[in-house]
């Protein structure tokens, strides 16, 4: 069967983007210099038209913005909470499912780093920002002190892949399985599915978080959540992981979230594969190790049987098909 | 019993659903807007020329329902108007409802507002057909019934942009080919110039917007004809029209309007400060497309190569009716072709051997000799049509066309298929299993 991606800037503020003006859009035939018009599940906003409303021209595009940082507290040492005011008339919606931004420290000039958007108060035009300090992109944002300058740029909207299965989902039941720093980019599609009046359960394994990090996390959210070991001593997937899956597809879950590594992801998605003949709707976390965010870099790319590269910083997959190429 | 699926409910999906039905299938009608009969909510003329002689021969084939419908919706019979005799005009007002509640009285379940945008092949075969909601409706055969005109793209390439006609892409979804997603090319139909693609050729003005005595005048004879100021005479758009029977010097020097309910304009576009130029229109405004002003939609650039079975050439459990089979026009056309599908999907499930309607009707010969010119002799600019054009001309050649009722009748007796189609349903008509929409 054909791999169809989907563009997550697709109507967005930004698009058409460079892609579309330069002969390279995603979801466009026509914008990609061929013959003849072939989408086949836009409705709404036709690119090609957009394009050429515009002059030819790809729509004003992301850019650098210089942010003020507005509160931070750190957790264990490794987790650096961050609130920013954004510059005036730049708050555009920084919370929508998906979203996460490129953000850098004043010293650092070359590599940004993507984070999830948690949390956004227009009113007072900020965002938050919850970073795992890891390596040497995100341990720059150790000492960074209220009042002081980042570079952010964004909203980009591929941080979940299945955004549509999570948007269309109402009224159901839904199980949420993460890991770590894994919770923090699922809490908006949590928020989101808990608003569409869903029935969702959470797992948590805290991973390499303390015991006061997750109370932290629980009670800035206000979230219900159970704790598991998505892992057993020898480093598999626990039975106990395996069984919840399997009882929530039995109990008619429509939908499963996954906030974890590639590496258990892709255990997971295998195992509700089997279990339910794709039966079950499926979104995650998006982990791809990234440099522009759109979609020309090349640094997110992988190849599908041959047939087709994708850039996951744009574009949407079917998740069992993510499944397949994570590694 | 076989479960057949046709995607598209205009015309020709309609009139496929219930062939289909009637030849004994469970059949299921996916249309992505919330009306069915597509472009036929803004046509409206039948019965013309040589569009009598095939509603005739399809009555005593067996598939008059549809016809019976358009009669019983018609405004005005028997008028002539520049090229065109003994027409009929039905309200495009009331037909719509007609033709869903006819659905209902033969089970066939009506999903409206459910766009397929892919199918599910496995070995060749297809499977299923995906909704973009991912829903998959799974059948034994499939009908492409998708029509031509469209997605918005193609107006825009070809036309001037969206114009807003009745499809409405931007809220329902683009149209899909079925034939392309199963790995089949599209054969594209050209202007005379040879640009792909061809404009719609007729808009639709709101009546309450004439003078008080041309829609009068309208509302008596069913047609008006006003001259079009010298200056504004444009012979060019002739050649750019999807509908040869209207290619005529008449239809540029004037304005001709039939009452179809709505004051419908017999031309692809016409500027409306143009068009209020013209004495008795200078409050016109226009309601199908909306933009008609300026532009209208792309027609067959996605025409699918069928044999005269209107089974998909290179495909396997795949047909297709109306102007996605064949490079036809009008109404009755895709009723013809339609009926012919939903039969054949039916004969194919079960492996019995498809029928070819013979070239001594109108309409087996328009099938095939449409298949010959478009699919064989690669001629991509002609489009036909019983009402005229060269096919009209070859109906009069070989003497098929004919107004006399008992001439046509002896003719499908001769071929030997008097109510071929009119198998009742071998199965108790079944409950809806789930009707959009709620208007059964
Ligand atoms: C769309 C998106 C949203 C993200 N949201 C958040 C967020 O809200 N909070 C947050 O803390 N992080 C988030 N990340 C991950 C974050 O971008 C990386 O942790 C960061 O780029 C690491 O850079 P570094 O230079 O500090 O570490 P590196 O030196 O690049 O890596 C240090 C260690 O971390 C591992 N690592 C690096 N990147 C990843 C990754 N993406 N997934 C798993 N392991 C990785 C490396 O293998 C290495 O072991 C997100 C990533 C993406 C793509
Ligand atoms: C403005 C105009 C005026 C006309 N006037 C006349 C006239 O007066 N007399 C006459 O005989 N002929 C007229 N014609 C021509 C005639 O209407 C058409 O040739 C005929 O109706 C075509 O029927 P069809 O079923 O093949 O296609 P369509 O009527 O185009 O129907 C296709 C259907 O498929 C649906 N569809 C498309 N894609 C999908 C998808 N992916 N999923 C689900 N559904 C889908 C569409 O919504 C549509 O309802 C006119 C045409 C136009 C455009
Ligand atoms: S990050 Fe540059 S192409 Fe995806």
């Amino acid at each position: 069967m054909r791999i169809y991606t989907k563009c997550s800037n697709y109507a967005s503020d930004t698009c058409p983007c460079v892609l579309a003006e330069s002969g390279h859009c995603i979801v466009c035939s026509m914008c990609r210099g061929e013959d003849f018009c072939d989408c086949s599940d836009t409705s709404g906003f036709c690119v090609m038209q957009e394009l050429y409303n515009n002059g030819g021209k790809a729509r004003d595009q992301h850019h650098m913005m210089k942010c003020t940082v507005t509160y931070e507290t750190v957790f264990d040492d490794t987790i650096k909470l961050i609130r920013l005011n954004i510059p005036d008339g730049e708050i555009r919606s920084f919370t929508q499912l998906g979203s996460f931004v490129f953000i850098r420290v004043l010293e650092n000039t070359f590599y940004d780093v993507p984070i999830s958007v948690l949390y956004e108060e227009i009113d007072l035009d900020s965002i938050e920002l919850m970073i795992q300090l890891q390596g040497i992109k995100t341990k720059c944002f150790k000492n960074l002190k209220k009042g002081d300058t980042v570079f952010l740029r964004g909203p980009y909207l591929n941080g979940i892949q299945g955004l549509k299965a999570l948007s269309s989902l109402h009224n159901s039941k839904s199980l949420v399985i993460c890991r770590g720093i894994g919770l923090f980019p699922s809490l908006y599609p949590i928020s989101q599915m808990i608003k569409n009046n869903n029935d969702v359960k959470i797992y948590l394994d805290q991973g390499t978080f303390s015991k006061t990090l997750l109370r932290a996390a629980k009670d800035l959210y206000e979230l219900d959540i159970e704790e598991i070991s998505i892992m057993d001593p020898g480093g598999r997937i626990s039975s106990q992981m395996y069984a919840i899956i399997d009882d929530a597809i039995k109990q008619d879950v429509k939908l499963i979230h996954f906030g974890t590594s590639d590496h258990v992801m892709k255990q997971l998605i295998d195992h509700v594969e089997e279990k339910s003949g794709r039966n079950v709707a499926l979104s995650c976390i998006n982990n791809s190790h990234m440099c522009c965010g759109e979609g020309i870099c090349g640094a997110c790319t992988r190849n599908i049987n041959s047939q087709k590269i994708v850039h996951l910083c744009k574009e949407q997959m079917d998740v069992y098909e993510y499944g397949k190429i994570l590694i | 019993m076989s479960r057949i699926i046709v995607t598209g409910g205009g015309w020709s999906g309609v009139s496929a659903a219930l062939s289909a039905r009637k030849a004994g299938a469970e059949v299921v009608l996916l249309e992505k807007t919330d009306l069915v009969l597509g472009a036929g909510n803004v046509g409206g003329i039948f019965r013309n020329n040589g569009r009598f002689t095939a509603a005739e021969e399809m009555k005593f084939l067996g598939a008059g329902e549809l016809f019976d419908i358009m009669d019983k919706c018609a405004v005005h019979v028997n008028v002539s108007f520049p090229g065109h005799e003994h027409a009929s005009l039905y309200d495009v007002n009331k037909v719509e409802p007609c033709a869903k509640e006819l659905l209902g009285e033969f089970g066939i379940e009506l999903m409206t507002e459910s766009h397929v945008m892919d199918i599910v092949k496995v070995n060749d075969n297809v499977e299923a057909v995906v909704l973009d909601d991912g829903t998959k409706i799974e059948g034994d055969v499939f009908i492409d019934t998708t029509g031509s005109s469209g997605p918005m793209g193609n107006c825009l390439k070809y036309g001037h942009g969206c114009s807003m006609c009745i499809q409405r892409c931007p809220t329902f979804g683009p149209r899909v080919s079925l034939t392309a997603k199963y790995g089949i090319k599209d054969l594209r139909g050209r202007r005379s110039d040879g640009t792909p693609g061809v404009f719609s050729g007729a808009c639709k003005i709101e009546k309450k917007t004439l003078r008080e005595d041309i829609r009068d005048e309208l509302n008596e004879k069913g047609v008006v004809i006003l001259p079009v100021p010298k200056e504004d005479v444009n012979y060019d758009k002739l050649g750019q029209k999807a509908c040869r029977q209207y290619a005529l010097k008449e239809y540029s020097e004037n304005v001709i309007i039939l009452d179809t309910g709505a004051a419908k304009l017999m031309t692809s576009y016409y500027p409306l400060d143009k068009l209020r130029k013209i004495p008795g229109l200078e409050q016109a405004e226009y309601i199908d497309p909306y933009s008609a002003g300026r532009g209208n939609s792309i027609r067959y650039l996605a025409v699918a190569p069928c044999e005269d079975t209107m089974h998909v050439i290179g495909a396997t459990n795949l047909f297709c009716g109306g102007e996605k089979g064949a490079p036809l026009i009008g109404h009755t056309e895709a009723v013809v072709t339609g009926a012919l599908a939903g039969y054949n999907t039916v004969k194919y499930a079960e492996k019995e051997e498809l029928l070819i309607l013979p070239d001594t009707l109108a309409v087996g010969n328009i099938i095939s000799y449409s298949h010959k010119q478009f699919v064989r002799e690669q001629i991509y600019n002609e489009r036909y049509t019983f009402a005229g054009g060269v096919f009209f001309k070859r109906m009069k050649e070989l003497g098929l066309y004919s107004t006399d009722t008992d001439d046509i009748e002896n003719r499908v007796t001769a071929a030997g298929l008097k109510g071929i189609f009119d198998i009742s349903p071998k199965t108790p008509v079944p409950p809806h299993s789930r009707v959009s929409g709620g208007q059964l």
